[in-house]
């Protein structure tokens, strides 16, 4: 008897204990969805742009649209409001995206971003006249605003528009396949037009709470405003840091005569409207790949520049945040201006010698190479520093030339635009505002851009076909781009030294990895060869490439320290029985920086030789000047303003749960509280008649003074 | 302090005191005496002391009054302006707020 006893109590006590054992209720409630990217704030000094929740996260009601029609029945009839849209990319316009949310309905965006979804024909978030105000026409009324043609056509301005509710997008196939068929087909799909389906609803919670508000102004305002114990940022200013190589390396204490740079130019960012999704293949990436390339040419025959007196230098460089109107290339400018390019001056130290505006003789820089216009580039002129001086203009004349010339002998075609139109949105713009001097900008367009993804997240490698599986295929675009860079070396060799040197050529297989390594898979092994120990981990995390984002100030942008190494070993000199440890500038002598790789793999081993890298490659502040100037005028419109949002460590999260109907949620509130009322009642009356059940005795002893206080 | 354990002398000195520290941009003195005293000064059976508590009570109570007026017009003032007062706004807060103007 005993013993079936104990057999019934471990039964009992096992089935408790498998029931109650720990699931958390919130785990039990909620699905997370991980593989997302938010839209986020960013601030110039007027206006906010981009995404932000409520601080609790925004909750809809999934509904996946598929057509147009879908989303005139959620403006017009739908009724389980509001709703969070699941969409694909190409129904994500501007056009449906306010009459949406215009419809009051909405509570938030999801846009399918897979690499097997379907793309718009044309898409690009930025304006139809990219940094315009910024720019060297701004206010011109022959060439402003663009009044020549629009840059950018596809265009939508869809990144400047201030959304008041979530939008994410959706990366991982698993959890779209989710959301559409166990959320949305599953609870939510009408099961026939005009009948919607009953509660429970499948409902997600976006939450995309951001710190800062309003404007730049505001946010560096509250910045400073600190009282609080944990002070939190509100906004920090973009920005980072450009590259820049003067391969004459010419110390401060020499003479550097006037017009004897030219500087050889592309710019490094671009962006999008989603966080980590900056792919930016012919925005940017050809440019700076062109660049790389080029200075890898020159790199091997430069004794013939730097040792030759009667040579004109050349300084490459590579502006960062040009996508946010010319942060890195204005504050060149002004660096140059105030004599600190490319670095302030040290007394007791030996360092560059400082670059002027007026050093320059020339300035070419690349811009968009992927997508040739039927195979042709096109060179850019400015029109107001053509028609102002004949010195000038007949050095853009001579200078366009000789790279169309140079261009025909590797069987690349080069045209010239038409003079008597403005330049495209470029860096130069920002030099040509201080000073005249022959400057040219060569691209892939005629008129307006050939790349119909400008600025978006669908300028991917395939779109220009520089995608690859494996590192050591050349892709068509390697070839087209290598004939590029050789045309780019040879005429600033030919404009350096004035001798046309045929073999100087860029080497294909470079222009193929750096393209790999950029575009496809960052943990490939050049990247690898040219990285120090320390930076190595974030390289191999995972394949998925650096973002071309400028970022904000304060964080390490790793496409910047790549390309840096990247120019060190193609325009530097390898330094010989130098070891990691003593791999560093001497301390009064500034004019080389050096840099330790670790180098390739040695075949059949584990082991790398590492090398110290010599070279006059550096980093100049690419903050804009407004965040430095003194009491700087903010609506001046003189520099770049941009800020991005700060936003707490759980401010960003996609998660799915059932909803019940507003009537059961009321009839749970309600039945919660007469279940607490009855408590209070029984409670009182148990208490009110406690001396039937408890004996009880009175104390007779007053309270002393202490405890009644 | 359990006012029935207190002589009424006490009791008036009391009440005097929280009414005249109250002055001293004290408003809540003034609120807890017209609440502790109430009783004192309107509902107990008279006493010597009481006229004169009552009198601290009752200027008590329009102090206490004018006070939250005061504090409520102010709240509506700064809650309504702040976004429009900009620096100054943000200047009288102590918490910023995150995410809105």
């Amino acid at each position: 008897m005993a013993a079936t006893i104990d057999v019934a109590h471990v039964i009992t006590w096992s089935i408790l204990i498998s029931l109650v054992c720990g699931v958390r209720v919130s785990n039990k409630t909620y699905v997370e969805i991980d593989g997302v990217s938010a839209c986020f704030r960013r601030f110039n000094a007027t206006h906010q742009i981009g995404c932000n929740s409520k601080a609790s996260g925004d909750v809809g009601v999934v509904y996946y649209v598929e057509t147009e029609e879908d989303i005139n029945y959620i403006i017009k009839t739908a009724n389980q409001a509001p709703y969070a849209i699941l969409m694909g990319p190409i129904l994500f316009t501007l056009t449906n995206v306010q009459s949406l949310w215009n419809s009051g309905k909405i509570s938030g965006m999801m846009v399918i971003h897979l690499d097997k979804t379907p793309i718009p024909d044309t898409f690009s978030p930025d304006n139809a006249c990219p940094s315009d105000q910024y720019g060297l026409y701004h206010g011109n009324s022959d060439y402003g605003s663009c009044t020549k043609g629009q840059w950018n056509p596809h265009g939508n301005s869809m990144m400047f528009q201030d959304y008041a509710f979530p939008i994410f997008i959706l990366k991982n196939e698993t959890e779209v396949d989710y959301l559409i068929h166990d959320c949305f087909e599953k609870f939510n799909k009408p099961l026939a037009k005009g009948h919607p389906r009953d509660y429970p609803l499948c409902a997600v919670e976006l939450k995309d709470s951001m710190s800062g508000s309003k404007d730049t102004v505001t946010c560096v305002r509250r910045n400073s405003m600190q009282v609080s114990l944990n002070p939190e940022t509100y906004c920090d200013p973009l920005g980072d840091n450009n590259i820049v190589a003067p391969l004459k390396a010419i110390p401060s204490t020499e003479d550097y005569p006037p017009k004897s740079v030219i500087v050889a130019a592309a710019r490094m960012d671009t962006f999008s409207m989603f966080e980590n999704e900056y792919p930016g293949a012919d925005s940017h990436v050809t440019g700076i790949v062109g660049l790389l390339a080029a200075a890898e040419a020159i790199g091997k025959v430069k004794e013939r520049i730097v040792n030759n007196t009667n040579s004109k230098d050349i300084l490459f460089a590579f502006f960062q945040g040009e996508a946010f109107d010319y942060i890195g290339s204005s504050r060149v400018v002004y660096d140059m201006v105030n004599k600190k390019f490319p670095e302030e001056p040290v007394s007791g130290e030996t360092h560059i010698h400082p670059i002027d505006l007026h050093h320059i003789s020339h300035f070419v820089e690349v811009n968009q190479l992927g997508q040739r216009d039927n195979g042709k580039l096109w060179i850019h002129t400015d029109p107001i520093s053509f028609s102002s001086n004949k010195t000038i203009s007949d050095e853009v004349d001579d200078m366009i030339k000789k790279i169309t010339d140079i261009g025909g002998t590797v069987d690349l075609n080069l045209g010239r635009a038409d003079s008597s139109k403005p330049l495209p949105p470029s860096s130069v713009q920002r030099f040509l505002k201080k000073r005249k001097f022959p400057a040219i900008v060569i691209t892939d367009h005629q008129a307006s851009y050939t790349n119909k993804y400008y600025n978006s997240r669908f300028d991917r490698p395939v779109t220009i076909k520089a995608n690859s599986t494996d590192y050591d295929t050349i892709t068509e675009q390697a070839k087209q781009l290598t004939k590029v860079a050789t045309t780019l070396a040879r005429s600033l060799f030919l404009l350096a030294t004035g001798e046309n040197d045929t073999d100087i050529n860029a080497d294909v297989t470079k222009v193929n990895h750096m393209l790999y390594c950029f575009l496809t898979n960052k943990s490939c092994d050049l990247f690898q060869e040219i990285i120090d120990k320390d930076n190595l981990n974030s390289l191999l995390e995972s394949s998925t490439p650096y973002p071309f984002y400028v970022g904000v100030t304060n964080t390490d942008n790793h496409v910047t320290s790549l390309t840096k190494r990247l120019l060190s070993l193609y325009t530097g000199d390898k330094q010989e029985n130098v070891t990691e440890s003593n791999c560093n500038a001497p301390a009064k002598y500034k004019v080389y920086g050096y840099t330790w790789m670790q180098g390739a793999l040695e075949p059949g081993s584990t082991n790398r030789e590492g090398s110290c890298i010599r070279s006059t490659v550096s980093l100049t502040s690419a903050k804009s000047p407004a965040f430095d100037i003194t009491d700087y005028d903010w609506h001046s419109g003189e520099y770049s303003t941009w800020t991005e949002s700060s936003w707490r460590q759980d401010a960003i999260s996609v998660r799915v749960f059932l909803i019940p109907s507003e009537q059961m949620e009321v009839a749970l509130l309600c039945s919660g509280l007469a279940i607490l009322i009855i408590s209070l009642a029984v409670t009182y009356f148990i208490n009110k008649k406690s001396s039937i059940l408890f004996k009880t005795f009175q104390n007779s002893d007053p309270p002393t003074e202490n405890t009644r206080i | 302090m359990d006012l029935k354990r207190v002589s009424n002398e006490d009791k008036l000195s009391l009440c005097r005191k929280y009414y005249v520290g109250g002055f001293a941009m004290l408003p809540f003195l003034w609120f807890v005496n017209s609440i502790w005293f109430f009783k004192e000064a309107f509902i107990h059976s008279s006493y010597d002391e009481q006229k004169q508590i009552r009198t601290y009570v009752i200027r008590s109570i329009i102090g206490t009054v004018v006070w939250i007026a005061i504090l409520i017009t102010w709240v509506v003032v700064f809650q309504t302006n702040r976004v429009s007062w900009g620096e100054l706004g943000d200047r009288l807060s102590f918490i910023l707020p995150r995410g809105i103007a």
